[in-house]
């Protein structure tokens, strides 16, 4: 059964491997925490045997992914029932070594042989004797079980192909005796577990079927414990594999509902595959109980509701019912919570119409009658679900009657406190300074909830959504700035009355308490909406109010540049620029006062060649295509990456500035040398045009094309007018394009 | 009889040979399946041997393939798929990750007598693990001695001067899986237009390019506008004849129902999208390819033999043949 599970799981990916998919169920490689999209933590207060089956849409099981200890589950209930038994004759770590190390194969055959022959036991046991009734009978029973054993498991993903063949079936030998030992023997300890050995071996051998033969023969004999429930998923297992799903399913669900260890495993093999095979199963229940186990996983398998109400009718205090609420709220709180709004008016109408009602109604009613074993948990999952539906009065009710009467934990504190700050700010539709107030502690408590170890409470969601909330209600109440800093937008400093809004907001002395939290809360400072400021006016060729604007960025203006802005290089080539030895280290703000310096030069008419041509250099590096990127870098402007916003496009990937300037050179140039530098610089930012136009203003830009160059008027200038420069060689031993250009 | 013979079988020209992707966990022709391969000549399988993915960081062998029956006289090429995660983990030795694969595919070799010449890579390598790809590509080169191939995606020759080309002999283009797998009416595994945005770039790659198309369906499971899942080894009969789906506007069946089919559960209300590829789409892939290739793929790989997928095309005896012939 094991090896089987696994691999089903392994082919899932491996099926769809040739493609390109890995987002659906197992493949899925991403993941952003199960409060990314819920407020309610379904471990609050249901039983943790049920944890691997909570809603988990992207796993094949919450929280652990996968199963995984399929051969280690049972492990330290083993070594402490043999350790009871032997009476602490052998030490817990013999035990464990005897009983669970794969290397205890040769102590056991001398143990065994010892024991059979009566002799002395080898060292380290030579202390105990070999004929006291607890020790022979733990060696021999040892002895068996490690030979069936051996076939029960493959060692898994190994890099020997041989070890992956499946082991060799229990010897008929070993399966006969150890049916003779469970007959014969009368210890009802030794008893149980031979009867576990003898299902094993069977299950495990070319004899399947004997395994049922035998169940049938003597379950009415064995106690109901976990080595019997054990058994019972060896005959489910062997109806899986005759395909008889009905009997299987109905085997898996007993299982299930008995043995809280086994949960994971039988939820996982339950897999009726048409719709006859559960009808089928539901007729083999026998007993309300078995029926109620059936239905919980057909909860878990498909449909909640139906599993609740028909769970509910047969026992209403059944612990199957708190998971498959869990499941039911989590499912219904996802695919709500995923939906985007604008306006809190639209927001509470589309909740209120998309809520599946028949989920309110039906947990509502069963919180209503009270006859659960943890009305509490019901009384919680009502009250959430009628926030979604507007029926505020209700749910606070509701979430007060659990915090009166529900299991009392840290958790179910935090789980109370913030379906109640949902209620109240839900029900709230004007911020004022009354509902400010009131929502102050709580906003507080939540927007400081810290990171811990323990991701357990499912507060994310909460606090993305309540600041989106808030943000929409100032929206409405036509308070830009306060909306802004619930909730920033992309688009808000595009518009220049709000950048003055907010700055006269954060520049104001005597906040509120209300204020400060919306100021801690918001990730844009003064510094950066001054900075953003000044290199906006700095593209527009405004450098006084670019220089006012960067000393006021506190932060901004002491950024340096990597490299020299002011070079202009055949080749953009930044890292070289960056690792170039340089004099002096520009930052934002001595870069702009050097612009302004060079701009009144040219102003005066003093050395217009060279001023201009370093005016148009540093224009260029302000540019995506320039050395000086860093210069556009703010949290507000926000383009760190190769493709550039719709937005910015004629900021940062313009060179029109820049050609201006180098025009200004070239009409300034004293010699050949010099226009054809300043004319070559013209063809690069003539590239850049045509690189924008061709690849980055397209929305799936990724990179240039391998051969990206035309004939520039700007090579065409260089190679018919200035080609016996010194400088037009130099372009064609640096520059590939041009040197193909004039075909060399 | 000259004049009969050259009716009956066309004249020997300089065609694309053609062979198929194995990708079930267990060896095993049916009779269909053997029935295709010699009706349309085929020679050669590439079998997927096993699948390399991390377990507790370490790169491990999944799912490796066990043979029921001998490949006969099908020339195997074995086909490895590895994660991304794994060239992705950052401790990871690439020496003796590719020391091991060659193990683990000789291994396989020597217990099934199966000779190979030819070794091909599956991975969906990305910017951030090209490096380390590459370099067990190069090592596999060195230490094999064999032919090595690797998978290709569209995406990677389009964008090849940045995702970077595999030091292989041939490449495999995937020409399949180009869309995303999404509740709309598009289809995942193969749309004309989408192909149109990666084919102009094919004339200017590096690499010769052998293709891979796809043969096979599924479905996209559909609720309340999202997928949920995916139904692999589904067509549209797999639902046409109950009457808890209804199709009314294709691709969508609409589920009339609570019900389990299939071994999955669907609601009333979802719907399940069929993405299948027809023997005309097949046919449009080559049509567009060899306009858009300047050298001749020397191999078409369908993906993959399965009598599931094979009945699709079977209205011709010689179908798979007959449309690799127009490449």
């Amino acid at each position: 059964m094991r090896n089987i599970s696994f691999k089903k799981l392994a082919v899932l990916c491996s099926l769809v491997a040739l493609g390109t998919y890995g987002i659906l169920f197992a493949c899925a490689d991403y993941f952003w925490g199960y409060d990314y999209d819920s407020n309610f933590t379904p471990e609050t207060y249901v039983d943790e045997s049920y944890s691997p089956l909570f809603f988990a849409p992207q796993d094949v099981f919450y929280s652990i992914g996968f199963e995984s200890n399929y051969t280690s589950r049972f492990n330290e209930d083993i070594v402490s029932a043999w350790s009871e038994y032997v009476k602490g004759k052998f030490t817990a770590k013999e035990l464990s070594f005897l009983l669970l190390n794969d290397s205890a194969q040769t102590t056991i055959k001398e143990l065994y042989s010892a024991v059979q022959k009566k002799q002395k036991l080898p060292v380290p046991y030579a202390r105990l004797s070999g004929t006291d009734a607890q020790i022979k009978g733990f060696v021999e029973f040892l002895y068996y079980a490690k030979d069936i054993e051996a076939s029960s498991t493959t060692p898994l993903n190994s890099w020997s192909y041989e070890e992956t063949k499946p082991a060799a079936a229990v010897n008929p030998k070993t399966l006969a005796q150890v049916e003779k030992l469970f007959n014969e023997t009368t210890d009802v300890f030794l008893k149980n577990r031979y009867w576990f050995q003898t299902m094993k071996a069977y299950f495990y051998s070319n004899n399947k079927q004997g395994a049922v033969t035998f169940f049938e023969k003597t379950k009415t004999s064995v106690p109901q414990n976990t080595l019997y429930y054990r058994g019972v998923s060896y005959i489910a297992g062997i109806y899986y594999r005759k395909k008889d799903y009905a009997t299987s399913n109905y085997l898996y669900s007993v299982v299930f509902d008995k043995c809280p260890a086994l949960r994971t495993v039988t939820a996982y093999n339950f897999h009726p595959q048409e719709q006859k095979d559960f009808q089928a199963s539901l007729a083999l229940a026998k007993t309300p109980e078995e029926k109620t186990g059936l239905w919980a996983l057909f909860g878990y398998y498909a449909d909640e509701k139906a599993a609740i109400r028909e769970i509910y009718k047969l026992n209403p205090t059944s612990e199957h019912l708190d998971y498959l609420l869990t499941r039911l709220v989590n499912k219904e709180e996802v695919r709500l919570n995923e939906m985007e709004f604008k306006s809190a008016a639209e927001y509470k109408q589309t909740m209120k119409n998309q809520l599946n009602k028949d989920a309110l109604q039906l947990v509502s009613t069963i919180a209503k009658d009270e006859k659960t074993g943890k009305p509490y948990l019901w009384n919680l999952a009502a009250g959430y679900l009628n926030i979604f539906a507007g029926n505020h009065a209700q749910a606070i009710q509701l979430i007060e009657k659990v915090e009166k009467k529900g299991a009392k934990s840290e958790l179910a504190s935090n789980q109370i406190r913030l379906l109640k700050l949902i209620n109240t700010l839900y029900a709230t539709t004007k911020l004022d300074d009354k509902s400010e107030s009131k929502l102050l502690p709580e906003l507080d408590w939540l927007y400081h909830i810290k990171d811990s170890e323990d991701e357990t409470f499912r507060h994310r969601n909460a606090l993305g959504w309540s600041k989106q909330y808030i943000a929409s209600l100032y929206a409405s109440q036509q308070n830009i700035v306060f909306a802004e800093l619930f909730n920033g937008s992309t688009t808000f400093y595009q518009t220049a009355s709000n950048a003055e809004a907010m700055k006269a907001f954060l520049h104001k002395t005597n906040k509120s308490a209300w204020e400060k939290l919306a100021e801690g809360i918001y990730s844009i400072s003064l510094s950066d909406i001054y900075e953003y400021q000044a290199v906006m006016s700095a593209y527009a060729g405004k450098l006084d109010e670019a220089i006012a604007l960067m000393e006021q960025s506190a932060e901004g203006k002491n950024v340096e540049f990597y490299g020299n802005p002011f070079n202009g290089k055949i080749k953009d080539c930044h890292d070289c620029d960056h690792a170039a030895p340089q004099k002096v280290k520009y930052t934002k703000l001595s870069f702009l006062k050097k612009m302004k310096e060079m701009q009144s030069y040219v102003d005066k008419g003093q050395d217009v060649y060279n001023n201009s041509l370093l005016l148009g250099n540093a224009y260029y590096n302000m540019t995506y295509f320039g050395n000086g990127r860093v210069f556009y870098y703010n949290d507000i402007i926000n383009q760190y990456g190769n493709y550039i916003d719709e937005y910015y496009q004629p900021y940062l990937l313009s060179c029109t500035t820049a050609n201006l300037y180098y025009e200004k050179a070239f009409n300034s140039a004293a010699n050949a040398e010099q226009k054809a530098k300043c004319a070559y610089m013209m063809a690069k930012c003539e590239r850049n045009a045509f690189y924008t136009k061709e690849y980055h203003s397209k929305n799936d830009f990724w990179d240039e094309p391998e051969v990206a160059f035309q004939a520039w008027n700007g090579f065409k200038k260089l190679k018919t007018e200035y080609s016996n420069t010194k400088y037009y060689k130099e372009v064609i031993n640096e520059c590939g394009y041009f040197s193909r250009y004039v075909g060399k | 009889m000259c004049f009969i013979l050259s009716a009956c079988t066309p004249p020997e020209t300089n065609q694309t040979a053609i062979s198929f992707y194995y990708w079930r966990t267990v060896f095993k022709l049916t009779e269909n399946e053997k029935y295709v391969l010699e009706q349309n000549e085929v020679t050669k399988l590439y079998v997927r041997y096993f699948d390399v993915a991390l377990q507790h960081g370490e790169p491990v062998p999944l799912s490796a393939i066990a043979f029921d029956e001998s490949p006969g006289h099908q020339h195997i090429i074995p086909v490895v798929y590895i994660r991304n995660e794994v060239m992705l983990q950052p401790a990871l030795n690439v020496e003796e990750l590719a020391d091991k694969v060659l193990s683990y595919i000789n291994q396989i070799n020597t217990k099934h007598a199966i000779a190979c010449d030819e070794i091909q890579i599956d991975c969906d390598w990305t910017l951030s693990s090209k490096e380390t790809y590459f370099r067990f590509i190069d090592l596999l080169k060195k230490n094999s001695n064999k032919k090595l191939s690797a998978t290709i995606r569209l995406h990677q020759v389009k964008y090849f001067r940045s995702t970077g080309v595999p030091a292989v002999d041939r490449g495999v283009l995937m020409y399949y899986n180009m869309g995303r797998i999404a509740p709309d009416s598009s289809n995942s595994i193969y749309e004309r237009e989408t192909a149109q945005l990666y084919t102009g770039s094919l004339k200017s790659y590096p690499l010769p390019l052998d293709i891979a198309l796809p043969v096979f369906s599924w479905g996209i499971h559909v609720r309340n506008n999202t997928v949920i899942g995916l139904l692999n080894k589904v067509d549209e009969t797999s639902f046409k004849e109950d009457e808890h789906f209804v199709m009314k506007e294709p691709p969508y069946f609409e589920v009339h129902d609570d019900i389990i089919k299939l071994g999955y559960y669907f609601e009333k209300g979802d719907r399940i999208k069929i993405e299948s590829i027809r023997a005309d789409d097949l046919e449009e892939m080559i049509e567009d390819l060899s306009e858009a290739m300047t050298q001749q793929p020397g191999e078409l790989i369908f993906y993959d033999l399965d009598n599931f997928n094979l009945k699709h095309y079977q209205h011709e005896k010689h179908f798979f043949q007959k449309i690799s012939r127009t490449l």
